[in-house]
C-alpha cells in the first residue's frame, strides 16, 4: 500500500512527463477501496469536530448534525454519483461543517469579548476555513463541467456546441 | 508592582506599562498599600486564568483544525492522483482541464475494445 507521500511523489513525478509514474498511479487508483479507506476519513475528522464544537456527550446534537450532513451529500451527490463525485461531495460536506462550527465559536467570541490577538487568530482560522470550502466546491464543479459530454447541435451550417452540465436526459414528447 | 522598603515603612508602588516605557506609581503605604497589592493580586491572578483559558483553548482549536487538515491534505493527494491518471491536467495550478489525447491506459483499453 501506498503513502500519500509516495502518491504526492509519483504525482510530482507524472506531472514531469514520467510515464512510468503515471502507470504507477493509475493502477493504483484504479483500486479505489483500500486507498478510501486509507485517505478519505470525513467519518472520523466529522466525529472529531462533533465532538470538539458540541461536547462529547450531546448525542442528540451529533446525531441530528450527522443527518444534516447526510442530507446534504445526498442533495449534492444526485441520483448517480462517481466515486471521484462522492469525495469531492464528502469534502465540501466536511469543509461546511468545519466553516459553520469556526463561525459560531468565532461569533461567541465576538460575543464574550476578544482582544487584537484572539481577533486575529480567528479571523485567520474563519479565512482557512473559507478557502477550503470554496476550493472544494470549486473543484467539484470543474469535474462535472469536464465530466459532462460536449453535445454538438448541427442546425443547418451554423453549429452550436453546448457543454452539458448534467447528463443528457431523453425529452419527453 | 511591588513593594518598596524605606527604613521602617513600606510604600507600594503600581507598575504600569505605556507603549515601550513602564512608569511606577506610588499607590499608599501600610493597611491601604496592602489592600491595593492585595486587590492587584486578584485582578493579575484573573488574568492569568483568562490566559490559561485561552491558550487550552487555542490548542485545542489548533489540534482540531491539524486533523481538519491532515485529512484535507490526504484527500486532496486522492483526488489529484485520481484526476491525472483519468486524463486531466493542471497547468501551473490552474483550473483543471482534459487531455486532448487520453492517458497510455485508456487509449491501450479502448484499442484493447476495437480489437475484440
Amino acid at each position: 500500500m501506498l503513502s500519500p507521500q509516495d502518491i504526492r511523489q509519483l504525482i510530482t513525478k507524472a506531472n514531469k512527463g514520467n510515464e512510468q509514474a503515471l502507470d504507477t498511479l493509475c493502477a493504483t487508483v484504479e483500486d479505489t477501496a483500500p486507498l478510501w479507506k486509507q485517505f478519505n476519513m470525513p467519518t472520523q475528522a466529522l466525529e472529531s469536530l462533533l465532538k470538539a464544537f458540541f461536547g462529547p456527550d450531546a448525542l442528540l446534537t451529533h446525531e441530528a448534525q450527522r443527518r444534516q450532513c447526510a442530507a446534504l451529500r445526498r442533495e449534492l451527490e444526485g441520483p448517480a454519483p462517481t466515486p471521484i463525485e462522492r469525495l469531492l461531495v464528502s469534502r465540501i460536506v466536511l469543509c461546511w461543517l468545519h466553516l459553520y462550527c469556526v463561525e459560531a465559536i468565532y461569533g461567541h467570541g465576538i460575543e464574550q469579548g476578544l482582544s487584537i490577538t484572539q481577533h486575529d487568530f480567528h479571523q485567520r482560522r474563519l479565512s482557512q476555513a473559507q478557502s477550503r470550502y470554496l476550493a472544494a466546491i470549486r473543484t467539484l464543479s470543474q469535474v462535472r463541467r469536464l465530466q459532462a459530454p460536449a453535445v454538438q447541435v448541427n442546425i443547418a451550417r451554423e453549429q452550436v456546441n453546448v457543454a452539458a452540465i448534467a447528463p443528457a436526459q431523453p425529452q419527453k414528447g | 508592582m511591588g513593594w518598596e522598603q524605606r527604613g521602617t515603612k513600606g510604600y507600594y508602588y503600581r507598575s504600569v506599562r505605556h507603549g515601550s516605557h513602564v512608569t511606577r506609581t506610588y499607590i499608599a503605604s501600610g493597611t491601604f498599600g496592602m489592600l491595593a497589592a492585595e486587590l492587584d493580586a486578584e485582578k493579575r491572578a484573573e488574568r492569568e486564568a483568562k490566559a490559561e483559558t485561552w491558550r487550552q483553548a487555542r490548542a485545542d482549536m489548533e489540534a482540531l483544525d491539524a486533523q481538519i487538515t491532515d485529512w484535507w491534505d490526504n484527500s486532496s493527494i486522492l483526488v489529484n492522483a485520481w484526476l491525472l491518471a483519468h486524463g486531466y491536467y493542471r497547468h501551473d495550478r490552474g483550473p483543471w482541464r482534459k487531455r486532448a489525447v487520453p492517458p497510455r491506459h485508456t487509449a491501450a483499453h479502448h484499442q484493447g475494445e476495437q480489437g475484440q
